[in-house]
Parts: structure tokens; C-alpha cells; sequence
């Protein structure tokens, strides 16, 4: 972001009745707080942050850990059971070893089992849901750490 | 009558498209739908039909047992590979009500209803359940199976005492003994037609027919979710065939899983 464009930015503001902008673009962050009592406009961090702008910021590139870590959505609407059947325990917990093509959880939707199998081999590093839990489509169900 | 394979291919006759191409019939199993997934996972055709005389694993839903006494019941499994989105893929599950209770009321002559979304009832008690069972590999259904219990010969003494509130049998409702293998060729029969409508979008012709055939809709119920329970009116099915339901406070929440108990008049 130029300079200018960051003047416009605030000036646009004082005829507002905002009194906090957060900006996040790629490689850098704003963020402008306005206080009425202690004068018309005070920008807080801003002046570091477009330091920072010239070079990339870890702060909102991904971390490291979600880089290495495969996800594994839900394919379907429906309801996440970890296990086969209520009594029964889990197909996998977490530090579990799984291969690709494991049975890793159900999601039942109007009584059809689908038997959610991982697409990678790996070690289970996080279950995102909670058994007997609600899934949307694409949400992310579980973090495999991807084995050679 | 036989119960055998060439049996049922005979009495079926009539041409069928998918559905019944192949059948295979077995004195003992674990559970037909985990014998149907692996010979379709074999090589064997979309439509395969797996019958079995008696299962030493029968399943319900979420691992409930399915009980499966020898010779007495109906026990089939029917693996298909459907054309459809995952999304649609719901519809497998009304479409299979539609086709097991049309066979049913036709060849049993019993006013078999759908309680949401696939269970055969006659008077509140259990005729006939399906189990389906599907394998998705990204946005694409590998494979389906389709599992169909209905009690067709039990007697009264052959059900267990925990289940005779809530079970029933063609014989018991009827007082006399049915063909299995009759019974099989009709439900493939109407399968096979069924499920070319699906395949071929014609959406809204099984839904409409499950309407009709519905005993749910408009009715009290009582929902068993796993985190909460309810008790609401079913008003209608939506395109997925979930079940739309208004609550007491008059707003409407879609159920897509749960255990429906249709409230008898006593208990609203």
C-alpha cells in the first residue's frame, strides 16, 4: 500500500463515525483506532506495520505446522461420528498411524453411512469435530501429518 | 417355491435394466452389505443383489444389530454405482423406501407406510428397515449399497422379548406364510424401475410417491438427535429428502439424521 493511498484512507475516515479499521492485505496488516478524547485520529501501530510491509510477514502466512499437515474435508452435509457404532471405540484418535484408504470416521445423511476413508498415509495429529456433531460440505474434519 | 437364485431370475421374467442382472444367494453371511461392497469392489456389476438365508452379523444403524434368524427372513443387499452427486446422493435412501413398500403392499396386500426416511412400518411396528452403506472418493460415489431387512415369516415367539413392542413380521400382520423368493423378485423389480428414475433426475417423481406413501408427514413426532431431543410437526421433505419439521415456537428446523418416532395421538 502507498503512502497516499494510506492519507486517503484516514482522511476518509474523519468524516466517519468509525473509530477502528483493521486492513489486512497480503504481506502486511494496518490497523487505525480512532479516540475521540484524546484527539481526532490516532493511528497505533500503524507506522511500524508499512515497515514491515517491505518484507513478507510471517504473522499471516500460514504456519508452519498447517503447511505440512494435510487436511481432510467432509465430502458431504451431515452428521461426524468417530466410531462404527456407539459402544465401539474410535476408528482413529489422535497420534494414530493411519494408511490411505483407512476407514478414518462415518458421516451419516438421511440414514446412508459414508464411510470417510484418508486419502493419505500419515499419523493423525488433530480432530477438528466433535463426535455426534453437525459437518457442513468442505469442513475440515482432520490434520494428517503425511508420511513418505 | 425354492429359494434360490435361478428361482428369483425366474419369477423376476420381466426385463429389468440394472438391478437383479446378478444374484447370488448364500446360506450364511457376517452381513449381506459387507459382502455386497466386496464383490462390487471385485468386479461385480452395478445392480449385484446379495441374499443370504441367514446373517450372523446383521447391521442397523450406528451398529445396532439387525436380527437374523435362518430361513425365516428376508436379508438382501443391492450394490449399485450411481450417476449422481454426492449431494443427490440422499435420495438413494427414499428411493429405496419408495421401492421396498410399493413391492410390499403389492405382494403382502398390507398398508405398509415410510416412517422418515426409509422404515416399513404396519401399526407403529417395524416391518422392514434399510441400511445403506456408501463409499465416496472425492466428489465421486464409488460405490452404494443398499441393505434390506424385512421380516417376513417370524412368528411372534421368533422375535426377542426387548423388541416385540416395536417389531413385527408380514405373518404376524397377516397370518400366513409369504414366498421369500417372491417377495425378493418384487422388491428388485420395483428397485431396478426406481432407480432408473433417479439415475435419470426424475427427482420429483419419487418424492411425490413417497409422499403418498408416507405416514410421517403431518404427523407429531418425536426426534432423537444426538445432542438434544424434540418434538415437532413433519411438515414436508425437501429436495434432499430431509424432513422439515415445525416446532413448537412455530419456526422450522431440517432433520438429516436422528431416530423419528411418530407420536401416537395419546402421547402429543
Amino acid at each position: 500500500m502507498e503512502l497516499e493511498e494510506l492519507k486517503e484512507i484516514i482522511s476518509f475516515l474523519k468524516d466517519t463515525d468509525v473509530t477502528e479499521l483493521n486492513i489486512e492485505k497480503e504481506g502486511f496488516k494496518i490497523r487505525i483506532k480512532r479516540g475521540y478524547i484524546y484527539g481526532p485520529i490516532e493511528i497505533t501501530k500503524t507506522v511500524k506495520p508499512i515497515e514491515e510491509a517491505v518484507k513478507p510477514s510471517y504473522e499471516i502466512a500460514p504456519s508452519k505446522e498447517e503447511e505440512i499437515l494435510h487436511t481432510i474435508t467432509s465430502p458431504l452435509v451431515g452428521t461426524f461420528y468417530r466410531s462404527p457404532s456407539q459402544d465401539s471405540a474410535p476408528f482413529v484418535e489422535v497420534g494414530s498411524k493411519v494408511e490411505k484408504g483407512q476407514v478414518i470416521c462415518i458421516i451419516e445423511a438421511m440414514k446412508i453411512m459414508n464411510e470417510i476413508e484418508s486419502d493419505v498415509s500419515g499419523i493423525v495429529r488433530k480432530i477438528l469435530v466433535e463426535n455426534g456433531h453437525p459437518v457442513e460440505y468442505g469442513e475440515p474434519l482432520f490434520l494428517i501429518e503425511v508420511t513418505q | 417355491m425354492e429359494f434360490t437364485a435361478e428361482e428369483i431370475k425366474k419369477i423376476i421374467s420381466s426385463k429389468i435394466s440394472e438391478v437383479g442382472t446378478e444374484i447370488v444367494i448364500y446360506d450364511e453371511v457376517e452381513s449381506t452389505n459387507s459382502l455386497a461392497y466386496e464383490l462390487i469392489k471385485k468386479g461385480y456389476p452395478s445392480g449385484t443383489v446379495v441374499i443370504a438365508d441367514r446373517q450372523t452379523k446383521g447391521k442397523g444403524r450406528l451398529g445396532r444389530k439387525w436380527i437374523s434368524p435362518e430361513g425365516k427372513n428376508l436379508y438382501m443387499s443391492i450394490a449399485i454405482k450411481p450417476n449422481i452427486t454426492p449431494k443427490y446422493a440422499t435420495l438413494i435412501t427414499l428411493t429405496s423406501a419408495v421401492a421396498c413398500t410399493t413391492a410390499l403392499r403389492r405382494y403382502a396386500e398390507i398398508p405398509v407406510i415410510i416412517k422418515w426416511p426409509n422404515d416399513m412400518l404396519v401399526d407403529h411396528k417395524k416391518v422392514g428397515g434399510i441400511l445403506t452403506e456408501m463409499k465416496i472418493e472425492g466428489e465421486r460415489i464409488k460405490a452404494v449399497v443398499v441393505g434390506i431387512g424385512i421380516n417376513v415369516n417370524m412368528a411372534e415367539d421368533d422375535i426377542p422379548e426387548e423388541i416385540k413392542e416395536i417389531a413385527t413380521s408380514l405373518r404376524i400382520c397377516k397370518g400366513e406364510e409369504f414366498s421369500r423368493a417372491m417377495l425378493a423378485s418384487e422388491i428388485i423389480k420395483e428397485f431396478d424401475k426406481w432407480y432408473q428414475l433417479l439415475e435419470k433426475k426424475n427427482r420429483k417423481t419419487i418424492i411425490d410417491r413417497w409422499m403418498q406413501l408416507s405416514g410421517t408427514i403431518g404427523k407429531q413426532v418425536k426426534i432423537v438427535l444426538t445432542d438434544r431431543e424434540i418434538r415437532a410437526v413433519a411438515e414436508a421433505i425437501d429436495e434432499e429428502g430431509r424432513l422439515i419439521v415445525r416446532l413448537p415456537d412455530g419456526t422450522y428446523e431440517k432433520i438429516s439424521a436422528g431416530d423419528v418416532t411418530l407420536l401416537r395421538d395419546k402421547e402429543c
